[in-house]
């Protein structure tokens, strides 16, 4: 089964408001690490990160995450 | 660096270490006569040198938990950790099967594996699931994480 990629918009969200990655992590409970890892889209937050994260930019999830398509793999059909 | 990378960093140095002293005790008494009776002196020191492992690892426990109190570690940590279990399992499995897999062939005609070889795959176990723990941790926290 195709996995779904989930994009964000966290380094845009983040650089229009002025706030730097640790302040960020700081408002949200986790890392500068994780703050890093997010903007590179190498990790997907767990659901209370994602609210965290978009209650401290006070937009709706949606508005920081979107789905970005299923990743398929060369087995799976077009 | 993160708290994260570095305690992997860290735990990685000390374990390396440990196994090139561990690789050096048991070339200077030789495997084949590693349970003589006169050879203890060399099984002492392989067992004092994963002292210094333990309490860093012990150590680094400890420490864990009082970051994640106070927020130093969060969920990506908690998550490139458990990955990294997953991994050193398997790598683990893979290694303590090949290494019984090969004794066999080696031993299987003659009257029996040196006991030493079986004094060695139990300390070997406990230095590689650290070694190899550390590594992965390290990679886990790179890459990111396993489901990104």
């Amino acid at each position: 089964m195709p996995k779904a990629r989930i994009g964000n918009r966290v380094r845009e969200l983040r650089e229009v408001r002025g706030m730097t990655q640790a302040a960020l992590g700081g408002m949200c409970g986790c890392t500068r690490q994780t703050i890093i890892m997010l903007e590179q889209e190498k990790y997907v937050p767990s659901l209370s990160l994602a609210f965290a994260i978009a209650r401290a930019f006070g937009v709706g999830v949606e508005d920081v995450f979107q789905p970005k398509g299923p990743r398929r793999r060369s087995a799976d059909p077009p | 660096m993160s708290l994260a990378r570095r305690q992997a960093v860290i735990s990685l140095i000390v374990w390396t270490a440990i196994l090139v002293g561990m690789v050096i005790d048991l070339s200077a008494a030789g495997l084949e006569r590693f349970s003589d009776p006169g050879n203890h002196y060399y099984r002492g020191i392989l067992a004092g040198l994963l002292l210094p492992g333990l309490a860093l690892n012990g150590w680094l426990g400890m420490r864990q938990r009082r970051a994640r109190r106070a927020g130093e570690l969060d969920e990506r940590d908690e998550q490139v950790a458990r990955r990294a279990s997953e991994l050193t399992l398997i790598v683990l499995a893979i290694v303590v099967f090949t290494v019984g897999v090969v004794l066999w062939e080696v031993y299987k005609g003659g009257p029996g594996a040196p006991a030493a070889w079986f004094y060695v795959l139990a300390y070997a176990t406990v230095v590689l699931l650290s070694l190899i723990h550390a590594a992965a941790r390290l990679i886990c926290d790179l890459a990111g994480s396993a489901d990104a």
